[in-house]
């Protein structure tokens, strides 16, 4: 029987790769029975859902007002930068 | 298709870059470094590079999509070089399995609660910052393994090339982080709630 930490591994595991029958098995039957790793296991898969969410929107989203920008001082600076390197 | 037809005839305008990419390739490049000075070094790479290139480029998309093609290489370019730097398996002071699990490996009761999926865009907005701050307080490695993997969907390959190391090693770091974010967001958000 495995422990909840050696299922937790097994839970990271199977996002990276095909895990073996054996401990598929193993993972399949743990969850069955356990209400915490299997909070975990939805944990992950939220984390994974929103991280890809969150990226798409910042490849997306072009203008966003409220959000971070270059300081005045390095916006001069790559302006002088491509003005001095333009053929 | 004439927005298209129009760009490829346009070709690019480096004189415009900064003022219409640098806080889109600012912000894009804080997102997976989360540094400040980190950023705004490899967004000014990005547009030497893209100086350099202007040759290269064949009016295939648009001049935005170019930019941020060369700017992800020169994110991940930055990653490898400042974790070359780090031992494999970073001193991990604090392990968070220890805080998570008892002797028996199995959970803590405290670490119960859930992490909560964000309903619209203000809970995401909040999502994202305790996520961001969670990976700041990650060793460096796990957290820029955690954003290549799961913020960029580089492949396995591709990252064990990058930063040197076995699939296996990934895997490990790849677990501590998930564990160490899952842990600190849920202690986060529950913080949140309560002030």
């Amino acid at each position: 029987m495995l422990s909840c930490e050696e299922i937790s591994k097994l839970v990271s595991e199977s996002f990276e790769q095909k895990i073996s029958l054996w401990k598929r098995l193993n993972l399949r039957f743990h969850l069955s029975m356990c209400r915490l790793c299997r909070r975990f296991h939805k944990d992950l898969v939220h984390l994974n859902q929103e991280s890809k969410h969150i990226a798409e929107q910042f490849e997306k989203e072009v203008d966003k007002e409220s959000s971070a920008k270059l300081s005045e001082e390095s916006r001069d600076r790559m302006k002088r930068l491509l003005e001095s390197r333009s053929p | 298709m004439e927005e298209k037809a129009e760009s490829i005839s346009d070709g690019l305008h480096p004189a415009t870059w900064v003022d219409q990419y640098g806080d889109y390739l600012f912000r894009y490049a804080v997102s997976r470094l989360r540094n400040s000075e980190a950023a705004e070094e490899v967004v000014q790479e990005t547009f030497v590079a893209a100086l350099k290139h202007v040759e290269q480029y064949e009016g295939k998309g648009v001049e935005r999509a170019w930019l941020l093609g060369i700017l992800k290489r020169k994110i991940i370019d930055f990653i490898r070089a400042r974790n070359r730097t780090s031992t494999l398996m970073e001193a991990d002071s604090n392990d968070i399995s220890q805080t998570l699990f008892d002797r028996n490996g199995n959970w803590q009761k405290e670490n119960a609660a859930v992490i909560q999926r964000p309903l619209d865009s203000l809970e995401r907005e909040e999502f994202w910052r305790i996520l961001h701050a969670c990976l700041e307080s990650l060793p460096l490695k796990q957290a820029d393994v955690f954003v290549l993997r799961e913020m960029d969907h580089q492949k396995t390959e591709v990252i064990c090339k990058e930063l040197e190391i076995s699939a296996s090693n990934l895997w490990v770091l790849l677990y501590r982080a998930r564990l160490h974010l899952s842990h600190c967001m849920k202690a986060r958000w529950q913080q949140d709630f309560i002030s």
